[in-house]
């Protein structure tokens, strides 16, 4: 531990006088090791930022600061090259600004200067000033030890979490699945003894049940994200958008004609119908009138429109029975375009978490590897 | 205004044909291209916009689109500039602003500044220069102004002690450290108002912005050929349009089409390997084959450099270069340069052959 005592980290974005801050510190302060780059496993007791002071910080160069002032809480920001530019004192005032933390304390220097003497007082008092404080609180000790086991203990959370939403996707179009072959079947039977009058309730059931199905199908999957969004986890919410809660990818649901245009097989129907009523009325007439032969012209008028009544019921009965089967196609469309809807809503909504938790991984590791110097050169 | 090249060929019809029409649509390509300034905060952009204005550049007002766009950072490019650059739609050129202050050892500020712009262009593939925006301000202040200023740099240089405080401020907020030293050793050998405002304006880096921002809008002073020509087109039917159908089909149209594809390809290549592309890729006799008279009317002087051999060659070569992997813009100027070589060679005399 007490040879990271000794290290000073020099670091800044390109071009911006970090290296002549290094070496001016390594002059005049001969005990600590003025360092630019860190080796492996070494902790700074403290960091020196260096921005030149030409323009205020860009947003990379605040992250850069966010990612040294990480590992200590010595944290001094130095804005350099303040003998060329005049205007340094507001570009310090604007990146004191800029900085995430309000009590890092900036000082300009002038390390390297091409006009007039050095100036680099400043930036020693307050390295001394950052060093003592350092020594006084024992938590900045602790800090990079501790957010190494957080990170680790992310890590970890982070894998869980990756096996989990995999779990849940396999189960989730697993349930889709069964809901909508449960679903095909139960239709199907009420559509193969339904009657005419219950067309449109039967229809308007249809989306009630596949609205209802995707409705607890997003109940679960807003479940899930919430428990991710507990473990720490941003996650969009893929928002389909959809017709009273029926998915919009379903087309079949909305383009059932139950009554489509069938002139030419009613034409058909009706011909076979009367020729099958008027051959009934002729058998069932001659017959009776041979057995009746006084009775000729009632059994002739009755049989007559018993042969059209039969006709009637023979055309009914045959368009109900072309409309259950239409019914049970379209039922059977509708579940596999309300399958195909479910399995796709929890797909990309697995993606969306699974990219937005890869992206908040990679987000941790670059904030991690950050602290080198160098990062911000193009 | 200056009438670009391509303009005055037109114009030039103009003059023959008499033509309403044509006369617009000279305007419209003489049109300079507007600029809008963008960029890092803290920058400078605010300067850069003023020297440019004073350098003669059109300046897009806010919310109006441009045809160009200057992007000002100062010392190096960040990776947010870098990103910001690639994801770029428009011609832009990258401007290093206080160029004056990017080193005062070895070669001087503006020598350091523009061999970092080069490095940064070799990087980023967007063209880069470095700029002081302040002496081009200043270069381009006003006479009277000038000679207060060229007042108390003699006093600089004689004794500086004696500099009031007021003025001392105002030199250093007008031309700052290295302008100020410049300034006094021209002012001490003895130069003059305008040769003053020459040297700051040589000094600030801002003509070759302005080069820059003129090859830049080489493929839109192209489009814009291109448009007016597909308009004019419109106008060579009905009953005055032989003229103009004959104008359309003449060579004065086709080197100028020729002469903008060649500025087109040229500006592309020398973005890409600024030191030699010119000679190596655009051929240097090109701009030369195409230079206008404007003297005469409709005349194209043709290259006595360039033989009968030398634009038959080079036609097969721009064809070549237009069936190659190349975007449509460049086929379009491939096909043109092409097309231009070959009323160039048949000018110097080439024949045409039936294939055996």
């Amino acid at each position: 531990m007490s040879e990271h005592r000794g290290v000073i980290l020099v670091i800044g974005p390109a071009l911006s006088g970090a290296t002549s801050v290094a070496n001016a510190l390594r002059q005049r302060r001969g005990g600590c090791r003025v360092v630019e780059c860190l080796g492996p496993g070494e902790r700074p007791a403290a960091v020196v930022f260096v921005v030149s002071a030409a323009a205020p910080m860009t947003q990379s160069q605040i992250a850069l600061l966010d990612a040294a002032a990480a590992s200590t809480d010595a944290v001094v920001a130095a804005v350099a090259k303040i003998d060329v530019h005049r205007g340094w004192p507001q570009v310090l005032e604007e990146n004191r600004a800029l900085a995430a933390s309000p009590a890092l304390s900036w000082v300009g220097v002038a390390a390297d200067p091409h006009i007039g003497p050095s100036k680099l007082e400043p930036l020693i008092a307050a390295l001394d000033s950052a060093l003592a404080r350092d020594r006084r609180s024992p938590r900045n000790q602790l800090l990079p030890n501790k957010s190494h086991a957080q990170s680790r203990i992310r890590d970890r959370e982070r894998a869980v979490a990756f096996r989990e939403l995999r779990v849940a996707r396999v189960q989730l179009t697993g349930q889709a699945r069964a809901t909508c072959a449960s679903m095909r079947a139960d239709l199907r039977r009420d559509a193969a003894g339904l009657s005419r009058r219950g067309v449109d309730e039967f229809c308007s059931g249809v989306r009630r049940r596949s609205a209802r199905a995707v409705a607890e199908l997003d109940a679960t999957l807003s479940r899930l994200v919430d428990d991710l969004d507990i473990a720490g986890i941003d996650i969009p919410w893929i928002d389909t958008p959809g017709i009273d809660g029926a998915p919009e990818s379903c087309p079949a649901l909305e383009t059932y004609l139950p009554r489509f245009g069938r002139v030419r097989a009613d034409r058909v129907t009706a011909l076979l119908s009367a020729g099958f009523g008027l051959g009934v009325a002729l058998t069932f007439g001659r017959l009776l009138a041979d057995l009746a032969p006084d009775w000729t012209a009632a059994i002739t008028a009755a049989s007559l429109l018993a042969g059209i009544g039969l006709s009637g019921w023979v055309i009914r009965a045959r368009g109900l029975a072309a409309e259950r089967a239409a019914l049970d196609r379209w039922v059977t469309e509708v579940t596999a375009g309300l399958r195909t809807a479910m399995e796709e809503r929890v797909v990309m909504q697995v993606l969306a978490a699974e990219t937005a938790m890869a992206a908040e991984a990679t987000a941790g590791r670059n904030a991690s590897c950050r602290i080198r110097p160098g990062d911000d050169r193009p | 205004m200056p009438q670009h090249p391509h303009a005055a060929l037109l114009g030039a019809g103009a003059a023959v044909l008499d033509d309403s029409a044509l006369h617009r649509l000279t305007a419209d390509l003489s049109a300079p291209v507007r600029v809008a300034v963008t960029g890092r905060a803290g920058a400078g952009r605010g300067m850069v916009r003023r020297a440019l204005r004073g350098a003669g550049a059109l300046l897009a007002d806010p919310g109006e689109p441009s045809d160009v766009d200057v992007y000002v950072f100062v010392e190096t490019l960040t990776s947010d500039d870098v990103a910001l650059l690639a994801g770029v739609d428009r011609p832009t050129v990258a401007v290093l602003n206080k160029a004056d202050l990017t080193c005062f050892r070895g070669a001087g500020p503006v020598a350091v500044a523009a061999a970092r712009c080069q490095e940064l262009q070799r990087r980023t593939g967007v063209p880069t220069r470095p700029l002081a925006a302040l002496l081009a301000v200043a270069a381009s202040r006003d006479t009277a102004g000038q000679r207060s200023l060229i007042d108390a740099l003699r006093t600089v240089g004689a004794n500086p002690a004696r500099l009031a405080p007021g003025m001392r401020h105002r030199l250093l907020a007008e031309l700052d450290l290295f302008g100020t030293a410049i300034a006094a050793a021209a002012v001490g050998r003895g130069a003059d108002t305008p040769a003053l405002a020459a040297l700051l304006h040589q000094a600030s880096g801002i003509s070759a912005v302005l080069e820059e921002i003129d090859r830049a809008a080489a493929p839109i002073r192209y489009r814009r050929l291109i448009g007016a020509l597909a308009r004019l087109a419109d106008a060579a039917v009905g009953p005055r349009g032989a003229g103009v159908a004959e104008f359309l089909a003449g060579d004065a149209v086709a080197l100028a089409r020729m002469a903008a594809a060649l500025d087109v390809v040229g500006a592309a290549a020398t973005t890409v390997d600024p030191a030699g592309a010119a000679a190596t890729t655009v051929d240097p006799a090109g701009a030369a084959a195409t230079t206008v008279d404007p003297a005469g009317a409709a005349a194209t002087t043709v290259d006595p450099v360039g033989g009968c051999a030398t634009h038959l060659r080079r036609a097969v070569r721009w064809r070549h270069y237009a069936q190659g992997p190349v975007s449509a813009l460049h086929r379009r100027c491939g096909t043109d340069i092409s097309r231009g070589a070959l009323r160039l060679w048949l000018q110097a005399g080439g024949v045409v052959e039936a294939m055996p």
